[in-house]
Order: C-alpha cells, then sequence, then structure tokens
C-alpha cells in the first residue's frame, strides 16, 4: 500500500469507491463478529483478564469509526452503546455474570443485523454528509429541560420553580412516551425520576433510551429513593452527570442546571504586537484555525486602547518595533494595574540567551524565536492564556455567586460606555437590592441568606443575554450592564426579573419563604459616564426603596 | 503532490481515508500498526499524518509524543481521526502537539477541508 498515487476522480467515481468499500466492509463483518463473540467466551470464567477487555473494547470501538463513517449509522449506534458496557465492566474488577455476558452477544448479532440491514437502503454522496450528524441533529434549547416521572408531585413543583429562573419544562409519565417523540428540541439536561416500586435499578437501560433519542451529550439528572452504593454505581455507569436523593432540595437542582447549560468557555483572545503585517497575520491564521480570537496590531502605540477594547488573554508581541520596542512597551503595560496580570510571550529572531533574558527581566512570560511553528505556537499560547484566565478568575469572580466583583464590574461598564460613545448607542446600567436581605440572615441563618443570593445570581444569567454584564457589587447589591438597550427595554427586563424573583420558594428546614428586590436603572445618554450611570441607577435605586420596595424605577422619572 | 500518511488500525478505515484523500487528488501512505508507522515516518516525514487514537501496541497519543520528540517528525502537521469525541481528549492531544482534531463518523467534504487547510498552513510555513 506503499506510496499509491492519486489523481483526482470526479465526484460519481468517488461514490464508486465508497460503495466498493461498503461492499467490502459488509462482506468482512460476520467473520469479524463471529470472531469477537468468540474472544468475548473464551474471556468468561476464569479466561477474564482486563487486558482481554480492553483488546476487545479496542476491537467494538473501531468498529464504531468505520460502520458510522461508512454510513451504517444504526450499527455504528449499537456498536457505541456496546462500548459503553464494556467500559462499565472495565471498570469493575468482577467478571461478568453470565447474565451480562449473554446480553453482550446479543449486541454483536444485533450490530451484525444492523448493518445487512442498512446496506439495502441507497447511499450516495450526500447521506455520506448527512452521517456525520447523527446524535446531534435536533436544534438545541439551552433553556428547555425534559423530566421524566412516573408519579408524584416532584415534577409540577420542580417546573413550577424552575420556571421562574427561565427554563421551560417539558415532563413526561413515561420514558417510552419521550421516546416515540414529542421532543422536537433537543434539552439542556433530562432529569429522570424512575426508580421502580420494587426498587429494581434501571438507570442504564433507561440513560441508553434517552441517548438515543436525544443524541449522545444531553447531560442526564437521576433522582432516586435510594442512597446506597449500588445505585450510585448504576447511575455513573449509565452516565448519569448527576446524582439526587429525595427528597430533593431544589436550590441544588438548580445549581446543577445552572453548571450544566452555562455555555461553553469563550475562545482564547490573542492580541498581537508586530510592524511586519505578514508575520502577524500568518501567527493571526495559525491561532484562528486552532479556533482562538486574535486582534493584530501593527503600531506598538495603538496596544493600550486595544488592551481595553479586546481584553486578550495573552499579548503575542515582537520585541523589535520602529518608535517604541517591545520591551518598553511591556514596561508601559505592565505599570497599568489592570494589566500585570496579561501574559506576555515576546517573538524575535534574537537568538541572543542574555537578550531573551532581559527581555523576560521587562516583564515578558516567555521567550519564542521567531520563525515558529504552529504546533508549538498554539499550545505554548494556549496554555498560558489558560493559566491566566485561571489566574484571573480567582482575582474577578465573585466566589458565591461566580459573578463579577466590583471592581471588575466597573472595568466593564467603561469598556460599554466607550463603545456605546463610538456607535452612538443606547447602553443601560440596573442596580439591584434584597429587599430586608438583613432579616432574612438574623431569622434563618447565613446558609439561607446565601442561598438567596446565589438564587438571584442563577436568575440573572438565565435570564438575561450573554452579552450583557453581571456583577456582585458587595452584599447584597447587584449590578447589570446592558449593552444595546434603552432605558425603557432595560426596564421591562428588570421588572420581569423582579417579577420571578419575588415568586422563587427559598427552603429552609421550617419550611419557605420568599423575598423581593428592588432596582434602579440608569441610561446612557442621559448619564454619560461610568460614574453617572452608577450614580443614577442607584439614586433611581433609592428611591425604589424608599417608595416601598419591590419596585423598579428609572433614574430621572417622577415617583 | 502533497504526500499524505494514514495512521489507523483498521484496514477499513484506512482504505476509506485512503480513497478520499486520493480522489482529492493527494499521494497516500497507510500503515496499520503504530510501530511501523512511526519508523516509516521518522524516515521519510510526509506532509501531514491521519492519526487514530485507539490503536493496540503502540496507540495514537504515543506515537504522536513520540513523533514530536524526534526533530524529524517535530513539525509535521497531525490531523487527529479518532472516534472519541471528549472536550478532554480533544484537548489532551492538541496539547501533545496534534495540530487539529477530526470526530468520526466524518463527512468526506469535512476531511477534504481540514486536510487542506493544515497542508496550505505548513506550506505557508515553510516558504517563510
Amino acid at each position: 500500500m506503499e506510496g499509491e498515487r492519486g489523481s483526482p476522480v470526479a465526484a460519481d467515481q468517488l461514490e464508486k469507491e465508497l460503495e466498493r468499500l461498503r461492499g467490502g466492509f459488509l462482506e468482512k463483518l460476520p467473520a469479524r463478529l463471529q470472531a469477537l463473540v468468540e474472544e468475548w467466551n473464551s474471556q468468561q470464567g476464569d479466561g477474564w483478564s482486563q487486558d482481554g477487555a480492553r483488546a476487545l473494547h479496542r476491537s467494538v470501538h473501531g468498529l464504531i469509526g468505520t460502520a458510522g463513517s461508512l454510513g451504517f449509522a444504526k450499527m455504528a449506534k449499537t456498536a457505541r452503546r456496546l462500548e459503553r458496557k464494556l467500559v462499565a465492566l472495565l471498570e469493575g474488577t468482577q467478571p461478568p455474570t453470565p447474565e451480562v455476558s449473554a446480553e453482550v452477544i446479543e449486541w454483536f448479532e444485533r450490530m451484525g443485523e444492523d448493518a445487512t440491514s442498512e446496506a439495502d437502503e441507497g447511499f450516495n454522496l450526500t447521506s455520506f454528509e448527512n452521517m456525520a450528524e447523527w446524535g446531534t441533529s435536533l436544534f438545541e434549547a439551552r433553556n428547555l429541560i425534559v423530566v421524566v416521572e412516573q408519579e408524584g408531585p416532584f415534577a409540577s413543583e420542580l417546573a413550577l420553580q424552575l420556571g421562574h429562573f427561565g427554563f421551560e419544562l417539558q415532563m413526561f409519565k413515561e420514558i417510552d412516551e419521550m421516546v416515540s417523540g414529542g421532543v422536537e428540541r433537543r434539552p439542556a439536561a433530562v432529569i429522570l425520576d424512575i426508580s421502580s416500586p420494587d426498587g429494581e435499578l434501571m438507570g442504564e437501560e433507561v440513560a441508553t433510551k434517552v441517548r438515543d433519542t436525544l443524541g449522545e451529550v444531553v447531560p442526564l439528572v437521576l433522582v432516586s429513593n435510594r442512597s446506597d452504593i449500588e445505585a450510585r454505581l448504576d447511575a455513573v455507569r449509565a452516565g448519569c452527570s448527576s446524582y439526587f436523593i429525595k427528597p430533593v432540595n431544589y436550590s441544588d437542582v438548580l445549581e446543577t442546571l445552572d453548571r450544566l447549560t452555562r455555555s461553553e468557555p469563550e475562545p482564547f483572545r490573542i492580541l498581537i504586537v508586530d510592524d511586519e503585517s505578514d508575520t502577524a497575520d500568518f501567527h493571526a491564521t495559525c491561532l484562528e484555525s486552532a479556533g482562538l480570537e486574535t486582534v493584530t496590531v501593527t503600531d506598538p502605540l495603538d496596544v493600550m486602547s486595544q488592551l481595553v477594547e479586546f481584553q486578550p488573554d495573552v499579548i503575542l508581541m515582537d520585541v523589535y518595533m520602529p518608535g517604541c520596542t517591545g520591551l518598553e512597551l511591556a514596561t508601559v503595560i505592565r505599570q497599568e494595574e489592570a494589566f500585570v496580570g496579561v501574559p506576555i510571550v515576546f517573538l524575535s529572531r534574537e537568538t541572543d540567551r542574555m537578550k531573551q533574558i532581559a527581555a523576560l527581566g521587562e516583564g515578558g512570560d516567555d521567550f519564542f524565536t521567531k520563525p515558529v511553528a504552529p504546533d508549538q505556537l498554539v499550545p505554548a499560547v494556549s496554555a498560558r492564556a489558560q493559566r491566566g484566565r485561571t489566574l484571573r478568575l480567582f482575582m474577578e469572580k465573585d466566589g458565591l455567586t461566580g459573578l463579577f466583583r466590583h471592581s471588575r464590574i466597573i472595568e466593564q461598564l467603561e469598556v460599554a460606555v466607550r463603545r456605546a460613545d463610538r456607535q452612538h448607542g443606547t447602553l443601560a446600567v440596573a442596580m439591584l437590592d434584597i429587599d430586608g436581605f438583613k432579616g432574612v440572615n438574623d431569622e434563618h441563618g447565613h446558609l439561607v441568606g446565601d442561598q438567596v443570593l446565589k438564587a438571584l445570581a442563577y436568575l440573572l444569567r438565565q435570564r438575561l443575554r450573554m452579552s450583557d454584564v453581571l456583577g456582585r457589587f458587595g452584599g447584597d447589591e447587584y449590578v447589570v450592564v446592558l449593552p444595546d438597550t434603552d432605558g425603557s427595554a432595560a426596564m421591562e427586563k428588570m421588572d420581569d426579573i423582579r417579577r420571578n424573583f419575588a415568586a422563587i420558594d427559598h427552603e429552609t428546614s421550617q419550611g419557605s419563604f420568599s423575598v423581593t428586590l428592588s432596582c434602579g436603572v440608569g441610561e446612557y445618554p442621559a448619564a454619560l459616564t461610568s460614574h453617572e450611570l452608577i450614580a443614577a441607577a442607584d439614586e433611581a435605586l433609592y428611591r425604589a426603596k424608599r417608595g416601598g420596595r419591590n419596585r423598579v424605577l428609572l433614574a430621572g422619572d417622577e415617583d | 503532490m502533497a504526500r499524505v500518511f494514514v495512521v489507523d488500525d483498521e484496514p477499513d478505515m484506512v482504505d476509506l481515508l485512503a480513497t478520499i484523500l486520493k480522489s482529492d487528488g493527494l499521494e497516500v501512505d497507510t500503515d496499520t500498526d503504530g510501530r511501523s508507522a512511526l519508523a516509516r515516518l521518522l524516515a521519510d516525514p510526509p506532509d501531514l499524518v491521519l492519526l487514530d487514537l485507539m490503536m493496540p501496541d503502540l496507540d495514537g497519543m504515543e506515537l504522536l509524543k513520540l513523533l514530536r520528540l524526534d526533530a524529524k517528525g517535530a513539525n509535521v502537521p497531525v490531523l487527529v481521526v479518532s472516534a472519541r469525541s471528549g472536550h478532554q481528549d480533544q484537548l489532551g492531544t492538541l496539547q501533545l502537539g496534534a495540530n487539529a482534531y477530526i470526530c468520526k463518523p466524518f463527512s468526506p467534504r469535512e476531511l477534504v477541508r481540514q486536510v487542506r487547510q493544515l497542508l496550505e498552513t505548513s506550506e505557508v510555513e515553510t516558504n517563510a
């Protein structure tokens, strides 16, 4: 097979070739499956070994990829299930029981049947394109939660509570009801409360049904009566992300859903400073093809404004530039307190070790010699960006609520003001304060108080847009920055949040209670600077409090 | 003509990858064994390696590490083609020095797009 030369062929030629490969795969499949079954049988009882099971797992894993890529989607799915079973067995130390063993053999047989039935269905290049998407074909809805519950008031109570946070619930009594249709969008999570009356474990079976219907990636939350290890193990093997024992504390469920539905982390942002635009473009292309975001600056004097605007995770900087060297620039950047933590990586044709060390002394974190291979550049830059981001997270985010801290929210507000200024756009700032929060702490204790603070953070995260900036100012005071939003739209949004917050039941060991919040809104350009906006919102908040609480007021409006 | 080296222990997968790449006008070398693949890759580095992760004996991750250790293999672009779809796996291989990652099952068009992109990038780099 060495050094075969290929010449470009037409699409129909490729189709024929692929059909031939499918034929070949199908022809050899029975013998292959037979060999795997024999291998499996030889490992039963005393023949069981982890190494043997691992080899078998590898073979099945290989079949998933090949079958799927050759268009045998059903068979690939069956193989994927078997793989999950084998992985679970590998994690245990005991050889499989005769029942499990028989089941595995059934899966092998099923794969053969799947492939045969799929072989007759017509096939072309388009079906190949579709093939890559199985499992994720449903459009994802970030706020949709599917609940399967056979009995009891759990689901309807949960629906009520989660509804306040902006989650939409779809409920089914039976798992088969969900399987047979009715779910049109891929939910952000599935909550299963399906413990059978006789206490039989069925997590794995049910989880498989859910995955077949909704795709591989949907997080599963299992609610159960049982607290024993067996039941937990069953959930883990079924691939559940979370396990709750009844009676369920809603704020725990909420915390889990908040974590599961939070969006993917943003890509790393890299600021490239290089006076040679060709070199800069090359580095930008390398980093972007690996999924990183870049902004290029060819004039060193533009760096400071981009630092504020783009908020890079890493600065990649040439050492020799006209006007201002990289070393001087690094010193200037490090003088700004806000950018002390941003890693700076120098790039240069400089090979003199002494000069490199001098560069590190000026506040650089690393030194690369040009030309840098993309496969070294990308991991090196990503690793530094990750480290920088983790560090910053600790510095910037409030530990309890995960929202931005005071100093950081002011910075973010300043960025938003500059943007609104440049684009002649709108911008609103809201300040929120929980009514009588001191009373909550006094009456129910700090743990319950913290639960209330977290509930408001979840609510804000669920109800507001990705582009909105959320912060905790300290105590029970929150700040929200809403770009491209005028005062009246902000009022509407915040009033919606006020109503939902008031409807939340906060649970304690002595029953539940509810609290309200007050809110003041300031808008740009009625207030022009970050300072004025905060002052305007604060003034409106003060009036809302004085006017009887549980209300939202706009700055400058009469009571 | 650019030369692509396919490493996968599944003969059918090797055939499929080779067929698609050849239909796009590329020269293709293949190997179904990690050890012999590594030796051939270091003896005569290709323009691009397509690498499976889960292989017996020497698996894809190990092969990648060994390839990057050697000066001859340090800069060869590697596209990982794997049925493992977890973010951790993807991140792990990228940190080990893979250049890109594509999940099985894949679409032929997506495969060709990624291969072409990697070949272009490495061309720019060599000429820079």
